[in-house]
């Protein structure tokens, strides 16, 4: 709307200097003529009557009023880009807003995804590790046992392998010294008696 | 000459004490002679040892210096080339043991066997013999470990 008033106002300025200037150029042909018409009064009047009102004032006046209806349409313009520009700025600051807060909720959606599935796979990682260990355990238990039983086993086979041993020294402790030699003497010829023939074979066939 | 060794020498180291007696005689009796024959006096025969008189008991040996000589060197190839038989014992044996055991195995024999003593703790009682092939363990280790139905018996309480 201001604009075509500004294009209106321009216009007018523009026929009415169109005129002025077909004025002036008439006028200056009629001087030029050598013929004096009756007319000529009326078109010197005319003249005079266009620079009166057409004077050094009124067009300044128009000038200024141009001036300042131009100025006011450029300010009103102005204003309005300003609010668009305004407005504008608002509404991208808004979009940009949510376009961020809607990355960032499905990045932080994604990660949060992430970390769980991580979590989950940490989860199962551990229950078979520990399933693993607790298979680990049982066999190492078994296997102890078994390692356990076997060596009570060969000590006791080992004990009753030195059963005679033990016996022995428990009766050389108990009976020590009391036991001589010469109370020996019968055991000892008795058992010489008994294998008199093979001791004296050997003896004979060493000799 | 046909020697008998007495029973009371009946280790290795008696039939070395033996030799030692003889040698000590015979040095003995050749100072008598030398001193009886520089003093015009009649010297007294040495006195034999111990087993030398054992050795004199048992054996029918005219004593002269030619037969002392002779007997000595008849000792030393004895004590070389007679047959051993070692006994172990739980402890030390007196002599007159070795010497009931010397007697016993002689007499059977009919052989200068000389014994070789042996000392070992763990025996408790009894012995072990060990002739040229074989060992004969005698003891009450053996004994104990022969009997099984004792340490059975010992097991079950």
């Amino acid at each position: 709307m201001d604009s075509i008033w500004l294009y209106l106002i321009i216009g007018l300025i523009l026929v009415g200097t169109g005129a002025f200037l077909w004025l002036i150029f008439t006028i200056k042909s009629l001087n030029a003529s050598p013929k004096k018409s009756p007319h000529d009064d009326y078109i010197k009047d005319a003249k005079a009557e266009v620079e009166r009102i057409f004077s050094d004032d009124f067009r300044e006046e128009l000038r200024n009023r141009g001036r300042l209806h131009f100025e006011k349409i450029i300010n009103e313009n102005a204003m309005f880009l300003k609010q668009d520009l305004q407005l504008t700025a608002s509404q991208l600051n808004e979009y940009m807003q949510d376009s961020i807060k809607k990355v960032l909720k499905e990045e932080f959606s994604k990660y949060e995804q992430s970390i769980e599935n991580a979590k989950q796979i940490a989860i199962e990682s551990i229950e078979k590790t520990q399933q693993l260990l607790e298979q680990q355990r049982a066999a190492m238990e078994q296997e102890l046992a078994q390692e356990v039983q076997m060596e009570k086993q060969r000590i006791i086979k080992k004990f009753e392998e030195n059963m005679n041993q033990i016996v022995s020294y428990y009766l050389l402790d108990a009976v020590g010294n009391e036991i001589d030699l010469s109370d020996q003497l019968d055991y000892i010829f008795r058992q010489l008696e008994d294998n008199k023939q093979a001791i004296i074979e050997d003896i004979r066939s060493g000799s | 000459m046909d020697l008998k060794l007495p029973p009371d020498v009946a280790t290795k180291q008696q039939l070395s004490i033996l030799m030692y007696e003889i040698e000590d005689f015979i040095d003995a009796a050749t100072q008598a002679q030398v001193r009886s024959r520089e003093t015009d006096k009649e010297i007294p025969a040495p006195k034999p040892g111990f087993m030398f008189k054992k050795f004199l008991e048992a054996n029918q040996v005219e004593i002269t210096m030619g037969n002392l000589a002779k007997l000595l060197k008849e000792l030393g190839s004895l004590k070389e080339k007679a047959p051993t038989i070692r006994f172990i014992f739980a402890s030390e044996p007196s002599s007159e043991i070795l010497t009931k055991l010397a007697q016993w195995i002689r007499s059977n024999s009919h052989l200068p066997v000389l014994i070789h003593v042996g000392v070992q703790p763990q025996i408790a009682v009894g012995c072990i013999v060990e002739t040229p092939s074989r060992r004969y363990d005698f003891s009450l280790r053996q004994k104990l470990s022969e009997s099984n139905a004792l340490l059975e018996a010992l097991k079950n309480g």
